[in-house]
């Protein structure tokens, strides 16, 4: 709750930080400063609310999910924000204002996960979405940055768009914009009752769902996105903002239309199959690691479809919860050492791991747990999004489809580690890492590791 | 009795009363206000089924999506865009209308602002991609792959 | 506690190796090894007294969300003489590689205890998941290490090798995951998947079936799924190839004994005469196969797929008589004793004489005696020859073979029985191309053995030699299994 406000009151603070603080060290340390009295603030909600508490009239839900949620996406925050303050300074002259944006992207995360009326919803989504606009077009002289804002930003207008008609659809069916109210509920309760209305409402938000989370075939965008922005930006877009939304969606579809399941289960699981399909075989023909990154990206989101397809399992609000962090962090980890190199293809890695062991140690930890290898979190983050589909007991054939998908990530997920450990080269850098920088990286894989044996600290 | 022209039209389609009334306007030869005119129209689109309105923004929402899929000017495009959002806002207003309830109305404002804040952000992308590849056309982004 | 640090002893020992650096990394290496070593005869003592037996177990909540334990256990003769392998193993391939040391040793020795570790925690886990996990763990140090270390075209082979294991265990994983979720408090835990998993119909039965035995069949590996495996073996630097054909290959057996036979025995009935003609055909194919290699590696990897073939084939026989089982059992424990001893033979001769080559080879037994004689003992050991350990086994699988339930045992014994001749004419062949004839320029100037070399031929000999003449050492705690 107070989350929210400060990550406001924060990015403004940015803002002006720009205009008074001449250095950029300075302003680097305002901005880690920031996210690191917003942990804690959120920190201080998640205690204040054990109880389930309606908040701004009652257009926000706050329990203690959503406030765990809370806390462990700003941890993920402040991990981004401590390996990459350096490089997101370095994008261009307007460091103070990214920071700025990355704190009111983060203010939309936090009505996102919380809001229980689809206008905080709708607004939440639009916080979360404009200041990446700005984010991938910052810099500014790169042609492929502007083509990536200028793509990026019509398809978010657009699917903005559809989210809207769908909100008002549903809301003609219902006569409430309160997804608690009797009426909404009383809408949603069985499948015969339910009006067309509501039903072209509910795919509409599934489309732009779809498009805010990059699930094929609404994932046009986010290669060339990914690709296109300043790659101290692209993690931050890939996994923040896009577990937020995934966090924001499952509520909707679980709480609200879970009753009605089957008006939009099949799309869910037709989306499940193209996502993880297209994302993981065109991820095998890329040569730049950046761009096999964002097709990833693609590929683990749909495994995180899975968790909105178990309706109403509990296991599947603990797996995307896991996924979240565990995706985020190993992500972050890979980007972080992708953005020191000079070369971003796959023999421009070759050989790293003798110059650089410290590197290829976590970023070969990060990428066994984007495979899913057991001991690493990633396994356990695959384990329950997947178990929570097993234990409805049909569509066990999607789950034995997304296991082999998971086999062919393994290939260009090692292809990585090939190229670090088992073949010679230069592996030349843009960037030598300092031993901050080391420790951090280290201290991320750590983490990594010990979710993979003790999953259940995340659960809180 | 028989009638032609607009007359006949106006009878078929449109309510009686504006029948009525455009007789009266003839025979008397009155002049009235613009006020009154205003009344006596709003008086008649209460009657008007909300359907129509619903199908009326359902095209305008079309006409919005095929415009952002098909046109290659990203003004245009952005225009589209923003006949979406609008068509969006006539809907929302005609169920508030429907429903006696003010949340529908206070949601076109937030509509209405964050259109706004969208547009200011969109229209500096496409001029900083003017300065750049002196074109709008969003064909050119394709070319721009990889 | 004991048990718990059979996995944490090697386990830490991994680690620990990394961060000592090069110098002191082989020291390390054996000393941990051989402590693993001490612990684990620590254990088998307390098995056979049936003494401290809460020591052999260890149980510990691990997630209890949704119902898994970390929970290990030494409960039968099976995972005893497993552990009594891979303990016994790892010290002597580390003794033997005194000689010639790999580059960069603490990673390699690191990766070893780490495989070791991983290892010894498939043939203790009782609980699905924590096997699972395992299963997994055990693969990546063999994957960095066989990919770091071996032949030219190591890389490739190698990820065919994981890419092939990954994708059966992520097949198994979903079976369990099936399985789990018919367990009505949803627990992870062999008793409760052995009870849940013999009330399935048999419909599901037969479908999981080959969910679990895919993956197990990749390991071992049985016929068409072998291919990965000559090449692996042929790529991978000798001792990673001991670890492989050792104790990796066991692990598909012991996983089949252990994780589907108890729990799907409607399935593997309903599938028996299936598996049963796999095996065979890859015993005899395997034999076949390694009658026309040249390349010294590559025939002890056909001959491993023969044996492994005839083990699966003596598990899968449902004899009356349980001697096809037991049989399986000792063999497990006797085949990685063999073929160790084999492997570390191959790689003295390969690093002497720079060549994998048995066309090069020829006339060693005129100036390397002691060499002569082990290749000779554990060649014959590998055939089965009586009064070494490899016939006890042997017979009783074959004896379990022909006293199977199976309609057609009598033609699978034949044919299985054949695999045994052609192992004679295969593995004779390599003794007389290796050992006998002319020397050449090559082999010339090969060194006899060294006393480290000596002493660890030396101990397998015995082995050999004892379990020949005595093999109710091993017969005790097999007989009730």
């Amino acid at each position: 709750m107070n989350a929210i406000v400060l990550s406001g009151i924060w990015g403004v603070v940015m803002m002006f930080a720009g205009l008074f603080l001449k250095s950029s060290k300075q302003i680097q340390w305002t901005a880690l400063l920031g996210i690191i009295a917003l942990l804690v603030v959120s920190i201080l909600d998640y205690q204040a609310h054990s109880v389930q508490a309606q908040t701004y009239f009652g257009m926000m839900t706050i329990d203690v999910y959503t406030s765990w949620f809370s806390i462990l996406i700003t941890a993920c925050c402040a991990m981004y924000l401590l390996i990459f303050h350096k490089d997101i300074a370095a994008v261009g002259k307007n460091e103070a204002e990214y920071f700025a944006l990355i704190f009111f992207v983060m203010c939309g995360v936090y009505l996102l996960a919380s809001y229980s009326n689809l206008l905080i919803l709708f607004l939440g989504i639009e916080i979360l979405s404009i200041p990446q606009y700005i984010l991938a077009g910052s810099d500014k002289e790169n042609i492929k940055s502007n083509e990536a804002s200028l793509k990026y930003f019509l398809m978010g207008a657009f699917s903005t768009g559809l989210l809207l008609m769908g909100m008002t659809l549903i809301y003609g069916a219902t006569g409430s914009f309160d997804i608690t109210s009797e009426k909404f509920v009383g809408q949603f309760e069985q499948l015969s009752s339910m009006s067309s209305l509501s039903f072209v409402g509910i795919l509409l938000l599934l489309i732009s769902f779809g498009f805010k989370v990059s699930a094929a075939p609404l994932h046009l965008w986010t290669p060339d996105v990914y690709d296109g922005s300043p790659t101290a930006f692209t993690p931050f877009m890939a996994t923040i903002v896009k577990v937020s939304v995934f966090v924001a969606f499952i509520r909707l579809f679980h709480f609200s239309f879970g009753n009605v399941s089957d008006a939009w289960q099949i799309a869910i699981a037709s989306m499940i199959v193209l996502t993880l399909i297209i994302g993981n075989v065109t991820a095998v023909y890329q040569q730049s690691l950046k761009r096999m990154m964002a097709y990833s990206s693609i590929a683990q989101a749909g495994f995180m479809l899975f968790s909105i397809f178990a309706v109403n399992s509990t296991l599947a609000y603990k797996g995307i919860l896991l996924y979240s962090v565990v995706y985020s962090l190993a992500s972050i980890g890979v980007f972080a050492v992708i953005i020191k190199m000079k070369d971003y293809t796959y023999d421009g890695f070759n050989g790293l791991a003798k110059k650089q062991p410290v590197l290829a140690f976590t970023a070969t930890v990060c990428l066994l747990s984007l495979v899913g290898i057991p001991l690493t979190g990633g396994f356990f983050a695959k384990y329950f999004v997947l178990s929570a589909v097993v234990e409805q007991g049909k569509y066990i054939w999607i789950v034995v489809f997304a296991v082999l998908m998971a086999a062919i990530s393994a290939y260009y997920y090692f292809r990585v580690i090939r190229s670090m450990y088992f073949k010679t080269g230069e592996a030349a850098m843009h960037t030598e890492p300092t031993t901050w920088d080391k420790t951090l990286l280290i201290l991320n894989a750590m983490i990594i590791l010990l979710l993979g044996v003790l999953p259940s600290l995340v659960f809180g | 009795m028989q009638k032609d022209g607009l007359e006949a039209i106006i009878m078929e389609i449109c309510n009686p009363i504006i029948y009525h009334f455009l007789r009266s306007l003839k025979n008397n030869s009155q002049t009235i206000t613009i006020f009154e005119l205003q009344a006596l129209f709003l008086r008649h689109f209460k009657k008007m089924p909300s359907q129509y309105y619903l199908f009326l923004s359902l095209a305008l929402f079309c006409i919005g999506v095929m415009g952002v899929l098909m046109r290659r000017n990203a003004i245009i495009i952005l225009m589209c865009i923003e006949l979406m959002l609008n068509a969006v806002n006539l809907l929302l207003v005609t169920f508030s209308k429907m429903y006696n309830d003010p949340n529908a109305q206070l949601f076109v404002f937030f509509i209405m602002v964050v259109a706004a804040a969208e547009v200011s952000i969109g229209l500096a992308i496409i001029v900083m991609m003017y300065r750049k590849v002196h074109s709008i056309d969003v064909h050119i982004l394709n070319r721009l792959k990889n | 506690m004991l048990i718990l640090l059979l996995i944490l002893v090697p386990f830490i020992g991994g680690l620990a190796s990394f961060l000592f650096g090069e110098k002191m990394a082989y020291a390390w290496a054996v000393f941990t090894s051989l402590l693993t070593l001490a612990i684990a005869g620590t254990a088998y003592y307390f098995y056979s007294q049936a003494t401290h037996t809460t020591d052999l177990s260890f149980d510990c909540p691990w997630i209890e969300s949704i119902g898994s334990t970390f929970s290990l256990s030494m409960s039968d003769g099976l995972s005893v003489l497993m552990i009594g392998l891979t303990g016994l193993l790892f010290p002597c391939v580390f003794i033997s590689m005194q000689n010639k040391q790999p580059e960069r040793k603490h990673v390699f020795y690191g990766l070893m205890l780490l495989a070791q570790a991983g290892l010894i925690g498939v043939f203790l886990a009782k609980d699905a998941l924590l096997f699972y996990l395992f299963w997994e763990v055990a693969l990546i140090p063999v994957y960095f290490l066989s990919s770091m270390y071996g032949g030219p075209n190591r890389i490739p082979v190698t990820f065919k090798f994981f890419v092939y294991t990954f994708v059966g265990s992520l097949v198994m994983l979903v079976a369990l995951l099936i399985i789990y979720n018919h367990t009505p408090v949803h627990s992870f835990s062999w008793d409760a998947f052995v009870s849940v998993g013999r009330s399935l119909p048999e419909a599901d039965q037969s479908w999981l079936f080959w969910m679990l035995f895919i993956a197990f069949a990749i390991k071992m590996p049985v016929f068409p799924f072998h291919t990965w495996q000559p090449d692996a073996y042929e790529q991978s630097a000798t001792p990673v190839t001991v670890v492989l054909s050792a104790i990796m290959v066991k692990m598909g057996l012991f996983a089949v004994v252990r994780w589907l036979l108890p729990i799907i025995p409607l399935g593997s009935i309903h599938w028996m005469n299936v598996v049963l003609l796999l095996c065979i055909i890859g015993v005899v194919y395997a034999s076949c196969m390694a009658m026309v290699q040249t390349n010294i590696k590559r025939l002890i990897a056909y001959s491993s797929i023969a044996h492994i073939g005839l083990m699966c084939a003596a598990i899968f026989s449902y004899s009356n008589n349980l001697l096809g089982v037991q049989g399986a059992y000792i063999q497990m424990f006797n085949h990685g004793i063999n073929i160790m001893g084999l492997w570390i033979l191959v790689s003295i001769v390969e690093n002497r004489l720079g060549t994998q080559d048995l066309r090069e080879m020829g006339g060693i037994a005129k100036i390397a005696p002691r060499f002569t004689i082990a290749l000779v003992l554990i060649s014959l050991a590998n055939i089965a020859l009586p009064l070494t350990n490899g016939f006890v086994g042997e017979f009783m699988m074959l004896n379990g073979l022909f006293n199977s339930i199976s309609t057609y045992r009598m033609v699978f014994t034949i044919i299985a029985g054949l695999g045994v001749i052609l192992s004679a004419v295969y593995t004779l062949g390599m003794i007389q191309k290796v050992a006998y004839g002319e020397l050449n320029e090559k082999t010339a100037s090969m060194k006899d053995l060294t006393m480290n070399e000596w002493i660890i031929l030396l101990v397998i000999m015995g082995i050999i030699l004892f379990l020949g003449f005595y093999p109710n050492a091993l017969m005790l705690l097999v007989d009730t299994p």
